[in-house]
Order: C-alpha cells, then structure tokens, then sequence
C-alpha cells in the first residue's frame, strides 16, 4: 500500500457518502455515509431556505463540519490525501464550494434584482483544502465538476456520462429519483434535459408514516396469492423478507423472518404501495377502496388518501416531463432504446413498479439500474483529474437544449392532465384523448416483460478493504429564549423530536430538525419567544 | 315480414342482458344532454348557443354566437349573464359531479373569457361583476397552475379576477391593491423560500395604511399554522373554494378573523386543515 | 400503382343475398358436398367438433397419430351413442404436425380411417377438416413467403388433401404485426392497414395455392378467419368491465376482418367458412358460402359476449377449441360433440317445422344489444356491412374503411334509438376513430404508401416486402 490517498465524495439531499482510495493501486480502500443531511430539512430547497436565512457561511461550517467527520472514519491518514473530489445537485456543491446561493432558491428575475445576485458561473474548479475548510493535507487539490444550467447539476452530467449514452447511437433516457428528477433524454448523443420537481413524496416525505431509507422501514411490497409481502431495511440497509399481510385491514396472514416492527415508510416502499394498489385496484384514484380508506403494511404503517394524492402529483411530474421532453425532442417515447435509473432511489425500486407507476415510461424495455454515479464520478475524477476540463466542455456543449418546464405550455398542459388523474381520478383513455386533443402523443403501451439490468448488487458497488462505516451526525445548535416560560410546547409539538429544553437552554439536532419547512415550534409558541433564527446566531457567535 | 322488430318491441332489454358497463358509468351522453346541465342551460337562441360554446369549451363556437347575438342587438350585460355565465354554470356542475376535469374547466374558461371580452368592447367599459379580485404567485415563484385555477373559478364565480401572474414583486401586489381596492386578494406559494412574501406583504400594506378585507394563502408549501401567524391572511385550501370565501366578504361582510373561524361553514363542506 | 387492384381473383361487387332476412343457419345459396355424403349448408345444420393434442402428444410421431386418432375414436363414439345423423371434425394443427409434412399426412390418415370406419358402419355423415398452422414468422427472413415456414405448410396442406381430408382451412396472420400494434395503441389507421390491406395481400398469396392444391384432390378448399386480429381486439376488449381495449373499436376490427375474410371466397374457398371467423355472417351475406360458427358452446376455449347470436346463420355449429383430456360426462371431444349435437339438434328441428326463422330472431334477440360486436353481426346488419364491401369491392383497402364506417353508422344509429347505451369510453374511442378512418385517403396507393412510412420503423415486425409492397 501507498501512501498517497485521495477521498471521493458525494453530497446528496439524504446524506454524505465518502470514499477513500489509494492512489498507488487507483483502489477503493473504505467508503463512510450518513443517514442524513447535516442542515435541517428534508429536501433540497429546505437546505436552500435554511442557508439563507442563517447565512452562506453557517452553512457551509455545518456541511463541512459533517463532511470532516465523515472523512475521519475513512481509516486513513487524512494528512496524506492529496486529491479531493465532490459531486452532488449544484445546491449541495454551491454549499460545499462557499458560493452564492440565492439565484437557486428563486425563479425569474425579479427576486435576482432586488437582491441584486449575480449568477456564479459553477464552471469547473479547482481550489484548495484550505479555502474549503477540509481537515486534510493542506496541499491537497479538491475538484469540484461544473453545472450543466442551474438547476441541472455536476450530479446529472454525472449519470449521463457513467451511463455511457453520450457516446451511443441511439435514443436513451437516463433519470436520476430524487425529489427533484433530472432527466436526460439523449438522442445519438444529443442531450434534451429537464429538472422536475417530483417533490418529496418520492423519498417518502410529505407521506403521514414515510421515512428516508433507515433500519426498520418498508421498502419495498411483493404481490403474493394471498396478500402483500413486506421487504423491511435491516441493520445494514438490505432488504428482508417480513410479514404478509392483507392491506385493506393490515391483518397479518402470514408472519416474516423479519418481525420486528417497522418504524416507516421509504420512497420506494410507498411507490411499490401504489403501484400494487393500482394494479389490484385497491387504488381506484383517488380513492383507497378500504373500509377506513387506508392501505394498512403493518400495525400502525398505513398510507392515506392524502398520502396517494402526494405521490400522484409527484409521479405525475415525471410522465409530464418525459412527454414535455419527447414532444421537444420530436421523438415517439417508445422509441427509446434503454432506460437508465440512477441515484439510490433509482436503485433501490423495483423498475417493474416504476414503469407501472408512471416514474419511467410504460414502454421502456430494456432498463438499466446504474447505482449511484455521482460518488462513481467522483472517483473517476480524483483518479484522473483532468477529466475535470472534459467535463466542462461536455457541460459548455449541454447548455443550450435545456428545457425550461416552468416555461414550457406542453408541460403545463400535460401536467393538468396528471393533476386529473392523481385528484379526480380521470381514466387514462381519457387521458389519452386529451393528449391528442392538444396535439401531442398518447402515452405508449406497457412492456409486458422488461429486460432489467442491474449492473451491480449495491448502489455504492465497491465498499473497499475496510468496509462501510455509518457515521452519526448530531450537530446540536443551543440558545435560549429570554421570556420563555418554559412550557414547552414547542418541545411538543416537533414532529421530529430534534429539540430538547434544560435549565433554559433550547438545543436542536440539526439533522433531526426539519427546518425552514417545519418551524412548528416557531409557530406553536404562546408567548412568542421561539425565535428559530437564534440558534444560528449562538452558532455564529461561538466562531 | 319484419318479424323481428316485432319481437323486439316486446321484449325488456334488461331482463335478458344489463350492460353493467353503462350501468357502473352512466351512458355517454353529450354533456348537453346531462339532466343537471339541461336545467341550467337557457332554452333561447342565442343565449343557448352562446352557452353550449363555453360547455364544449370551444372558443370559436362561443364567439361566433357572441358576435352574432351582439350584432342582432342583444344587449352585452345579457349575453354575459344569460348565456357566458350559464355555460360555465354548467361547466361547474359537470366539474363537480366528475364528469368534466381540469383541462375541461380551463377550456371552458378560455371560452368564457373570449366572450365576455367581446361583450365589452361593446359595452364600452368593464362588466359590472359582484367584485374585484387580485391575484398572485409569490416573487421567486414559477408554479401557477394552482393560481390559474384560483383565478379561473373567480371569473366563472362572476369576479374580476386581475391576474398578476408569477415571480410578482412585492411592490406591484401593494400597487394593485392601490390601484384596483379589491375585496379580496389570494396569493400562491408552492416554495418554502418564497411564501414568506406574505407577511411581508402584509406589514407593507400596513405601513401604507392599506387594507383589504382578506388575503387568500395557498400553495403546495404553505400551511396553516403558518398564514395565521400573520394578520389579514386566510389559508386557503381548494382553488375551487376562492369564489365563495369572496361570496362571503361580499355577501356577509365576513372578515379575515371571521373566515378563518368559520372556512369550513363558508365553503359548505369538510376541510381537513381546519378540523 | 402500389398494390394491384388485383385482377387474378374475382372481386365480390354484388351481393349474393339481397336481404339480411333472407338468411337462416343451415341454408346457404351455395351449398357444399364433400365425401362421405355430407352436405353443407344444405337445409341443415352441422355440428363440429374440435380438440387440441394433449401436451406432450407432440414429442413424436406416434403419439401424435395415437392422439389424433383417440381424438377421433371419442368423438364418433358420442356421436353414435346420441344420435347424431352428421357431425364435422377439425384437427388443428401444432405446430410439429404442419411443419412435418409427413406427420401431418399420418395423423390425416389415421382420422381418416377411423371416420370411414363409422360411415361404412353407421351410415352417419361426417367430415374432416385439417386446419394446418400457419407457422411463418414475420420478421424471420426470408419472412412470410418462400421461408422453410411457409414451404411447409404448402406441403402439409397437400399432405392432408391427398390423405383424405374433406376440407381445408387456415387461420392466416398476415398483417398481424401492425393490427396488434394498432390494437394495444388505439390507432384505426394501423388496425386499417394491417387488417384491409396487409391481411388482404397475405391472404391471396395463401389461398390462391390452397385452392390449386384442392383441385388437385377430393378436397374443399374451406375458408379463413381472422382470428390473428379481430379476434385479437375481441379478446383484449375482454368483458363489459375490461377498459385495454374499448369494444366498439373491436366492433370496427371486425368489420374490416370481413373485407379480409372474403378473400378466401375470392381465390376460391367454398366454405363452411372457419368457425372462429367471427365476421363469417357478413361473408355468408355477400357470397352465399356456408359458414361454420362458435359461441355459446365455445366457452371451453374463451367468452364472447354474443353466444346465441352467432347461432343465426350459421351452418355448421363449433366449440372451438379445447384440450384433449377427461370430463365427468366423458373425454373432451364426446363432451363438446355432444354440446353443439344438440344445439344444432334444435336448429335442425326448428328448420322441419317451418319455425327456422323464429329461433334465429330469438337467438338474435338475446344478443344484439348486449355488446356493440354483437350488434353488427345481427343478421341485417351483417347484410348491411357486406353492402358496404361490395359497394367498394374492387379496392381491398377501399372496402375494409367503408365497412368500418358503416359499423360506426350501425352502432351510432342504435344509440340514438336509445337500444345501446355506450360508455364514454366506448363512445370516444369510436368517435376518434371514425374520425381518423374518415379523414384517410380514398386512394388505396396514397394510404399504403403513408402507412409504410409511418410504420415501417414503428414496428419492427413489419417489411413491406413480405406483402410484395414497393417501398
Ligand atoms: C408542477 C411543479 C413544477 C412545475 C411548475 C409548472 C407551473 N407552471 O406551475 C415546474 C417543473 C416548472 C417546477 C419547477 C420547479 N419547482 Co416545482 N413542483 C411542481 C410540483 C410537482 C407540483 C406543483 C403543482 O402544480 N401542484 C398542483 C397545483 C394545482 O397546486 P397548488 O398550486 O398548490 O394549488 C392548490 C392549492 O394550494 C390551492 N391554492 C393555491 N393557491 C390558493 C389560493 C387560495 C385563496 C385558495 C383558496 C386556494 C389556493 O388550490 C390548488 C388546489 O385546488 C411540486 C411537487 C408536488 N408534488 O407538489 C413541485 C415543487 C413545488 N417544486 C419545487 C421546486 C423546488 C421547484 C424548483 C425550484 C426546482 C429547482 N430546484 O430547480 C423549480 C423552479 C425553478 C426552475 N428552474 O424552473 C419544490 C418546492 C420545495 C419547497 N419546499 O419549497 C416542490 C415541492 C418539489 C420538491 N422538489 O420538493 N415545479
Ligand atoms: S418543530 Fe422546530 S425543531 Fe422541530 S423539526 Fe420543526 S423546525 Fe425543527
Ligand atoms: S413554546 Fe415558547 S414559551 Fe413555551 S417552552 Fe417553547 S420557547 Fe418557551
């Protein structure tokens, strides 16, 4: 073994997944995550709104702060790391690098005005250790890969190029889940790209018992004679075999190997949900056709009718961009060659339910499951850094076919249609007719049997020699509130129990803690005190 | 020789096959055909045509008998209310029962409107309607679907509806309020970074010393914790709910405090968010 | 020019029935004799028999004789035990038996002797159908014509003829590719092209060689169906509930079959035409061919929603299909003999006693309204198509498009009688469809010449060659 390291990292909405290589061998050696994000929130826009109002600054520290935590359970000597590489959504990586960030949180120009933010360029860049604040070698060179448009990150251009379709010829469209889908539809090498806003319910927020991927949580459904099989996340995250029960009453027919309770819901599992529901019309949009209108998993795991409705909006932003995207692109959706998921959610769900549920198109025949390919990036270019001037050329040449959603009539149009469907419960012949009635091509039929490739058995293929370690991220904010009268109501009413009160002093976890989205303490306060911002001017304080 | 239409006269269809299709869905009849629209929709020329044209949802169909009943000499303020207006009654009631669905009601509305624009040019001015209505998506904000429905159930409610569009500043929501001294006022949020226009808006308003009688708050992200913690605001829920919440401001001189105790009274039916 | 308005067959301009009325089961205007003194559509009604080789029966060649001809044993036995003055059986082929020849000429055989065997003795009139499987592969080159396939099935065909069969029939499936394709997508053009013109081409290259191979023998070239595509929108519009496919776009797949199906007629088939050809009471309109039809007693292979309907005119009265294998009342093929025996027992009494044409109205009646494919195939709208065709008789495609709309006429007017309520379902996909079917050319070049290039990349199956298109 060498002494010469290089780390690889990966900032998602859900967490920090870290890599360690040994440049002698070009070899993965350990890889360190978390199951969260350090800023509170639970969706990219949440980050976005709390870095905002605490300031650039204190969220840069707070992300940095987890990243050096999370790099220290790498099992290397961090003072020998000589190359840094990162990859997430231009967010994250706008967060990481200490940029502005406000030209994310708002649409159209006026709120670019009167702030008067200026675009930064999210080229290509290297910087050093030090200017980032990493706890390794000060010589170290970080990398950070250039943004395709603003919305469309390193993180997209990242799974178009691990996915191989930019050099192909053919028609290909590559997607990678999360709450907000970036979807590439790439035809003999000519990238159409979208960003849509799924929303949240897609990792299972939003949802009254969804839970990001944690131990204990549904993850995926099976249809068997004579109910639904559970998959539940074990202690290492693989999924398990649980009960079989019948939905509409949540009796349990058949008990698992796995008995312990499940503490939730995933995306995927809420997915699979509606998907069986559909399919064994248990759904009959936008009703649950249960006596409590409810889909019952377990004992206290159920989804509502307000749950279905969620998941429908979301579903319905990704078939409205594929069709906003294959009208632009001149294209029948059935002509498409391959299907590419990326992201761990694109991993994690079985593509049978995807294509029946509307996540990617009901005509896609051969699907590729490619894992996550922004931390494969990352390696890619820590063990080659000139990659880094590649990409940027790739990215300089992408920009032009971006297709703006928020702009588009077709999308607004189809989106309608879907918004019918997911609340009114319209019949997708129906649907269909519309489609025509405004010009545009009908949705295809479904493939019976899609070819499905899974290209590796996890979506971080390649743990290396000292394995995976999960690292807890409990950053605690403390302050006080003068005048509190210690009723604590706040406390009460957290839906994520991240705040604890003692002797007058407030702490939150901020990776608990919801955030700008929530500010249920904030609001809850009777006296008015609570003021969620003060946390932040403690922290500020303390540097 | 036609034995078999004699047969046929005497036999009950039903008692030898039910086509439970038609009996689960009801019969495909045209939408003028439907019991409830046929009560609502006018027996006389023009005003028939007129309101069959906004019931297809067919601009042409709507103003060519617009053109046509304003050319006969009709006076504009009927062919609104006797035929615009009763079309997207019928409309409503379609909408309501599941038949018709959002791209119906937007079809329809785009049809209404061109008539009622038609109409008055003729009249010389602005239709007299039960009131004004501004509304808005939150600067920084793109997601106007939900205010576009907002803004489509006013005017078929028989509002002004004065749509700001999306990514409105905030000082252009106070000049409207200036301009136009609305009843009402709804605002649309659908990013956790932009709903916090509203209270801004509303200290702003207060520093102008401006006032109106309720402002409307919805959107994907907004909740209701959230509007009531500022004043003059109201969460709102359904689009659909817009025109009676400003029935009520009209109507029953009902105030933000008042609708934001009594929402679920004023929209006739069960909302969850305020159980 | 395209496609030959083809002038090696006779074209059907005229209709051989002048009024739907006039048609009643068991009397056709062209009756059929074959061996072993049976006629058909002579004044009575035929029941059929059909059975498919138990799995594993086609492993070799002996078991496939010994099934074929347990088969047959079964089913004379029955017909003996209760009565039956006459009965047709069928053996539809797997697909080893038409792709060996040889197999194909002994298992003929074998049935043969078995069904002399119960002439000579009992004097009962029987007939043997061969029905070889249509075997080629579309997208398989060399594709539908000259492929081992297809050489094949001609020299099945012949191998039955010179072992003794009375008739032959195919289930051909040219243009299969595009109408399931127009089928599974909504899209009449496609259903259009593949049923009115591709099936139209395929069928005349097949049967033109069917009939030259019959005269050669004592053997009736019998008649097509278009099971490979209105059948297919049939089976996928399903039940009154199903919503894949909706069932008045079935109901006009059928009504192009018709144009198709005729061509059978046109190289020369005489008929019974094949059971499952739905659309068989329009072709019966237009030539007088007797016909062979399924339903009510063909629930052992699938549902129909017009089981006493497809009763009306038919000529010989089929269960279909079903798998060679022990019932409580008996093997399969005594069982079903003895289901369409009597029903055709019935038929045969109401035509002794001059009440033939009540029972066809009342098993009309039962029907009609129930579905919007039963309706077109009452016998007077069944006339009503057939006057459609003919009126565009030349023109295969020009026929096929004219008989879909006069099924869209037909259901529309039944509506507005208010004897058929459609859902909006049914009542979009059929408007939209009329729409597209009335905007298409009336020129058979320009529609053939669009449709190959709208489709050609669609659907992958499909090369315009295998139909002796120019491209
Ligand atoms: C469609 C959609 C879009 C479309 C918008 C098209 C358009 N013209 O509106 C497009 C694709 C353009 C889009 C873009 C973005 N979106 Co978007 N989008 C959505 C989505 C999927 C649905 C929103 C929607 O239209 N709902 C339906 C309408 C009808 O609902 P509504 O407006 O809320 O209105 C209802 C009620 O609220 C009520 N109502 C509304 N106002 C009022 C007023 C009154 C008085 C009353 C009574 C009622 C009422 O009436 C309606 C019901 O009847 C949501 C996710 C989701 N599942 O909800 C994300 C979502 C809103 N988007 C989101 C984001 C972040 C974005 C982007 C900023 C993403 C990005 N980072 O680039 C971009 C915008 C910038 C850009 N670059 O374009 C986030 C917001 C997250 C947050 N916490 O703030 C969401 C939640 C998704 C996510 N990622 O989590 N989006
Ligand atoms: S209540 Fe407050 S502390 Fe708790 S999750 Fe919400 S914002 Fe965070
Ligand atoms: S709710 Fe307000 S007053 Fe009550 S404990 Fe919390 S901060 Fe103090």
């Amino acid at each position: 073994m060498s002494d010469r390291y290089a780390i690889a990292i990966d900032i998602g909405t859900s967490g920090i997944r870290a890599q360690a290589l040994d440049l002698g061998i070009s070899e993965v050696i350990s890889t360190a995550i978390t199951l969260r994000h350090p800023l509170p929130g639970a969706n990219v826009v949440d980050h976005l709104h709390f870095a905002i109002t605490v300031g650039r600054e204190t969220a840069h520290y707070l992300l940095i702060e987890a990243i050096n935590d999370v790099i220290k359970n790498l099992n290397i000597d961090l003072r020998n790391v000589e190359r840094t590489a990162v990859c997430g959504n231009p967010i994250q990586i706008s967060l990481f690098h200490n940029v502005e960030i406000r030209d994310l949180a708002y649409w159209g120009e006026h709120a670019l005005e009167r702030l008067e933010i200026t675009q930064p360029p999210r080229n290509a860049t290297v910087t050093s250790s030090e200017e980032i604040g990493l706890e390794i070698s000060k010589k170290a060179e970080i990398y950070i890969p250039p943004a395709i448009k603003h919305e469309i990150g390193a993180d997209a251009l990242a799974m178009l190029i691990k996915s191989g379709v930019l050099e192909k010829k053919g028609i290909y469209l590559v997607s990678d889940f999360g709450t907000n889908a970036e979807i590439g539809l790439v035809i003999d090498g000519e990238v159409y790209s979208c960003s849509a806003a799924a929303g949240p319910a897609i990792e299972g927020q939003m949802i009254e018992k969804g839970r990001l991927a944690s131990p204990g949580t549904i993850c995926d459904l099976e249809l068997t004679d004579n109910g639904w099989k559970i998959r539940i996340l074990d202690e290492n995250l693989i999924a398990r075999d649980g009960d079989v029960v019948d939905p509409s009453s949540g009796k349990v027919i058949q008990s698992g190997n796995i008995n312990k309770k499940a503490i939730g819901i995933t995306g995927t599992g809420v997915i699979a949900a509606y998907s069986l529901g559909l399919r064994t019309g248990l759904i009959s949009l936008p009703k649950i056709k249960s006596k409590d209108h409810r889909i019952h998993l377990q004992e206290d795991i159920y989804l509502t009718e307000e749950d279905i409705e969620n998941i429908g909006k979301a579903l319905g932003a990704f078939r409205a961009a594929h069709l906003t995207l294959a009208e632009e692109a001149d294209i029948f959706l059935d002509e498409i060659d391959s299907t590419y998921m990326a992201g761990a959610s694109g991993f994690y769900v079985d593509p049978n339910k995807s294509l029946n549920v509307g996540q990617i198109p009901p005509s896609s025949k051969e699907i590729y499951q490619i894992g996550n390919t922004s931390l494969a990036m990352a390696r890619d270019i820590v063990l080659n850094p000139a990659l880094l001037d590649d990409l940027q050329k790739i990215a300089d040449e992408m920009r032009g076919k971006h297709i703006t959603l928020a702009t588009s009539r077709t999308f607004e149009k189809i989106y309608s249609l879907e918004l019918s469907v997911s609340q009114q419960g319209m019949p997708f012949w129906m649907y269909n007719d519309w489609l025509a009635r405004y010009g545009f091509q009908k949705i295809p039929p479904k493939v019976s049997d899609p070819n499905i490739h899974r290209i590796f058995e996890k979506d971080i293929p390649e743990l290396g020699k000292y394995g995976l370690k999960i690292v807890e991220i409990g950053s605690i904010l403390t302050t006080g509130f003068e005048r509190c009268i210690n009723c604590l109501k706040c406390v009460e009413n957290c839906p994520e129990n991240a705040l604890t009160i003692e002797n007058g002093e407030t702490k939150v976890r901020t990776d608990l803690c919801s955030g700008m989205a929530c500010l249920r303490c904030e609001l809850s306060c009777p006296e008015k005190v609570f003021k969620y911002r003060d946390f932040l001017a403690k922290k500020e304080q303390k540097e | 020789m036609n034995n078999i239409e004699e047969l046929e006269s005497k036999m009950d269809q039903d008692f030898v096959a039910v086509r439970y299709n038609v009996e689960l869905e009801g019969p495909a009849i045209t939408p003028e055909k439907d019991p409830d629209v046929q009560a609502i929709l006018p027996k006389e020329e023009p005003y028939r045509s007129i309101a069959m044209g906004v019931l297809h949802g067919d601009i042409d169909e709507a103003l060519n008998s617009v053109k046509e009943g304003l050319e006969d000499g009709l006076s504009p303020m009927d062919v609104i209310n006797d035929g615009l207006m009763k079309g997207m009654d019928a409309v409503n009631a379609l909408y309501t029962k599941g038949f018709f669905f959002l791209p119906d009601l937007m079809l329809s509305g785009d049809a209404m409107m061109e008539g009622l624009k038609e109409s008055e040019k003729v009249l010389g001015h602005k239709s007299e309607t039960k009131g004004t209505v501004v509304s808005f998506v939150a600067e920084g904000d793109p997601h106007d679907i939900g205010k576009n429905l907002v803004v489509m159930f006013l005017r078929a409610g028989g509002f002004e509806a004065i749509d700001l569009g999306r990514d409105v500043p905030n000082e252009e929501v106070i000049d409207a309020v200036k301009e136009y001294k609305p009843i009402f006022m709804t605002g649309t949020a659908l990013m956790t970074t932009t709903m916090t226009a509203f209270p801004k808006i509303v200290e702003e308003m207060q520093e102008n010393g401006l006032e109106v009688p309720a402002i409307g708050c919805g959107g994907g992200s907004v909740r209701r914790d959230f509007v009531e913690s500022f004043p003059m605001s109201v969460y709102g829920v359904e689009a659909y709910h817009t025109p009676k919440l400003a029935d009520s401001i009209i109507k029953d001189k009902k105030t933000w405090k008042e609708i934001r105790k009594e929402y679920s009274e004023i929209v006739g039916e069960f909302v969850p968010e305020y159980d | 020019m395209k496609y030959l308005v083809v002038n090696h067959v006779r074209r059907f301009t005229k209709m051989v029935y002048k009024k739907g009325e006039e048609m009643v089961f068991g009397r056709s205007k062209f009756p059929v004799s074959q061996r072993w003194n049976i006629q058909l559509g002579a004044g009575y009604v035929v029941p059929e028999v059909k059975v498919a080789p138990v799995e594993g029966s086609e492993t070799s060649e002996e078991r496939m004789i010994a099934e074929c001809r347990n088969i047959a044993q079964s089913a004379c036995e029955r017909a003996v035990a209760i009565g039956l003055p006459a009965f047709m059986l069928e053996q539809e082929h797997v697909s080893q038996q038409t792709n060996n020849p040889e197999w194909a000429a002994e298992t003929t055989k074998a049935q043969v002797e078995v069904l002399e065997k119960y002439y000579d003795e009992y004097g009962i009139r029987v007939s043997l159908r061969q029905t070889p499987a249509d075997i080629r592969i579309e997208e398989r080159g060399p594709g539908l014509r000259g492929s081992d396939y297809d050489n094949n099935i001609e020299e099945t065909m012949e191998a039955c003829a010179a072992n003794g069969a009375s008739d032959l029939c195919i289930e051909s499936m040219g243009g299969k590719a595009l109408s399931d394709y127009g089928i599974s997508r909504g899209d009449p053009r496609a259903i259009l092209f593949g049923i009115g013109v591709l099936g139209s081409i395929d069928m005349e290259y097949m049967w033109n060689r069917i009939v030259n191979i019959c005269k050669k023998y004592d053997c009736r070239p019998g008649g097509d169906t278009d099971c490979a595509q209105a059948n297919t929108a049939m089976f996928m519009a399903g039940g009154l509930l199903d919503k894949d496919v909706s069932h008045t776009m079935a109901a006009l797949a059928r009504g192009m079959g018709a144009a198709r199906s005729l061509v059978a007629v046109e190289c020369g088939a005489l008929g019974p035409l094949k059971d499952c050809g739905y659309e068989n009471p329009i072709i019966k309109a237009i030539s007088g061919v007797p016909i062979a039809m399924e339903g009510k007693n063909a629930v052992c292979a699938h549902s129909d929603l017009m089981g006493n309907l497809t009763c009306a005119v038919t000529d010989v009265w089929s269960n279909e299909s079903v798998y060679h294998r022990q019932e409580m009342g008996g093997t399969t093929p005594e069982v079903w003999l003895q289901a369409t025996g009597f029903e055709s027992a019935l038929m045969n009494t109401a035509l002794q006693t001059g009440q033939e044409e009540v029972l066809r109205d009342l098993y009309t009646l039962t029907d009609k309204y129930r579905d919007p494919q039963a309706l077109i195939l009452a016998y007077d709208n069944a006339h009503r198509i057939g006057e459609a065709i003919v009126k565009y008789g030349k023109d295969p495609y020009l026929r096929a498009r004219e008989a879909a709309l006069e099924v869209g006429k037909i259901i529309n007017e039944a509506v507005d009688a208010n004897k058929l309520y459609l859902t909006r379902f049914e009542r979009e996909s059929l408007d939209s469809s009329l729409k597209t079917i009335e905007n298409l050319p009336m020129d058979s070049d320009q529609f053939i010449d669009e449709c190959i290039r709208a489709y050609s990349r669609k659907v992958p199956e499909f090369n315009p060659k295998n139909y002796e298109l120019e491209v």
